[in-house]
């Protein structure tokens, strides 16, 4: 009924938590390896799971969808080899048994839950999209209680590799302003932060929608943090606010905004207009969610702010 | 009228301790069929300045 898929490539640091979370779930496994050269065959070779050695290309969307057209069974169930399954296995269980559908997974990162479609029925028909960072898009995928945690890295690739495939990407599609995006995020994630808002600045100018929000986001928070420019951070910032007034995470930056400016009473009210706004989210939404930014952090920075002003 | 959603906000930031901006918000996000973000600045309203308003009562 189920098929659960992992595609590695050197992951002998987590492969065993991930085979070890997923035991219990009734369903095939089957692992596509790109080439791994550590103990991630030899830890596979311990479990029930079907392992394929694959040809290492740089396209991991169209590896997962020859792998979603050589699945067998009904379901695809999609998990990485440096995620845990921590909850929601009895969900798995009563959702492949439902109706036909796709669902959400929760994934926590760090503090930070994001959400993305890793479970749907074949005939839902979905395919991965992008040579890497690879995604599935379906609008209509419920979020279901199914909960991974990411224990490793995020990618099968190192950052050299990463690059090359977007520059390649960008060469295939060069109106495209998908590869831009990762792009932004990867300089960020290597903290290359001129260039981070260079790529940013690209992909807003043409793009909006919910993953323009977040970069705007992320964005404000470097205008704020790293290069100080406390007018561009806000207008950034408040731009985000119109497109989810919801975001607890988006109230708390111009809360910071604020504290920078020494205006502690403002940043007092923005913090805990995050506070009561986040209160209204409802946590199956699509977007992600940095739990510490709806209670714990507006409240200690609430503290600060009143040390100043006794 | 239309409501300008980033002439509400920026309301907002210059005075959160005023209803002024946020009623504008609650307009916008009413206009825009937005009902989810809607019902969270009515929320807002409420809970922040003791008001609850609705897409055709809104103070001034």
């Amino acid at each position: 009924m189920l098929n659960i898929q992992i595609v590695t490539l050197n992951n002998d640091k987590t492969i065993k938590h991930t085979l070890e979370s997923i035991k219990s779930i009734a369903g095939s496994v089957t692992v596509y390896d790109l080439g791994s050269t550590d103990q991630t065959l030899s830890i596979c070779s311990s479990y029930k799971v079907k392992t394929i050695k694959g040809i290492f290309i740089d396209n991991i969307s169209n590896i997962k969808n020859d792998l979603i057209e050589q699945n067998k069974k009904n379901w695809n169930f999609f998990i990485e080899p440096w995620e845990v399954l921590v909850s929601g296995g009895e969900d798995i269980k009563a959702l492949v048994s439902n109706n036909p559908s796709a669902y959400k997974v929760q994934i926590i990162q760090n503090e930070v839950i994001g959400k993305e479609t890793r479970l749907w029925h074949k005939t839902s028909n979905l395919k991965f999209e992008n040579p890497i960072f690879e995604f599935v898009s379906c609008p209509d995928a419920k979020v279901s209680n199914i909960v991974l945690y990411n224990i490793g890295q995020s990618s099968l690739f190192d950052n050299e590799k990463q690059l090359e495939i977007l520059k390649k990407w960008k060469i295939e599609q060069p109106l495209s302003a998908e590869p831009i995006y990762y792009e932004a995020f990867l300089h960020l994630a290597n903290s290359n932060y001129n260039e981070f808002l260079a790529c940013a600045e690209s992909y807003l100018f043409k793009s909006s929608g919910m993953a323009a929000t977040m970069l705007r986001f992320y964005y404000a928070n470097i205008q704020l943090k790293v290069f100080d420019n406390l007018p561009k951070s806000s207008s950034a910032i408040a731009q985000c606010i119109i497109d989810n007034p919801k975001m607890a995470e988006f109230w708390c930056l111009l809360g910071d905004i604020y504290f920078r400016l020494t205006k502690f009473s403002k940043a007092i009210e923005f913090y805990n207009t995050g506070i009561i706004l986040g209160s209204q989210r409802k946590l199956n939404d699509e977007w992600t969610i940095n739990v510490k930014k709806y209670k714990d952090y507006p409240l200690a920075m609430i503290a600060r702010c009143n040390d100043f002003l006794v | 009228m239309t409501i300008d959603p980033v002439s509400a906000i920026l309301k907002v930031i210059e005075n959160p301790l005023s209803k002024k901006g946020f009623q504008e918000l609650l307009q916008y996000y009413t206009q825009t069929n937005r009902l989810q973000d809607a019902e969270a600045i009515n929320y807002l309203l409420k809970v922040k300045f003791n008001a609850e308003y609705t897409n055709r009562h809104t103070e001034q």
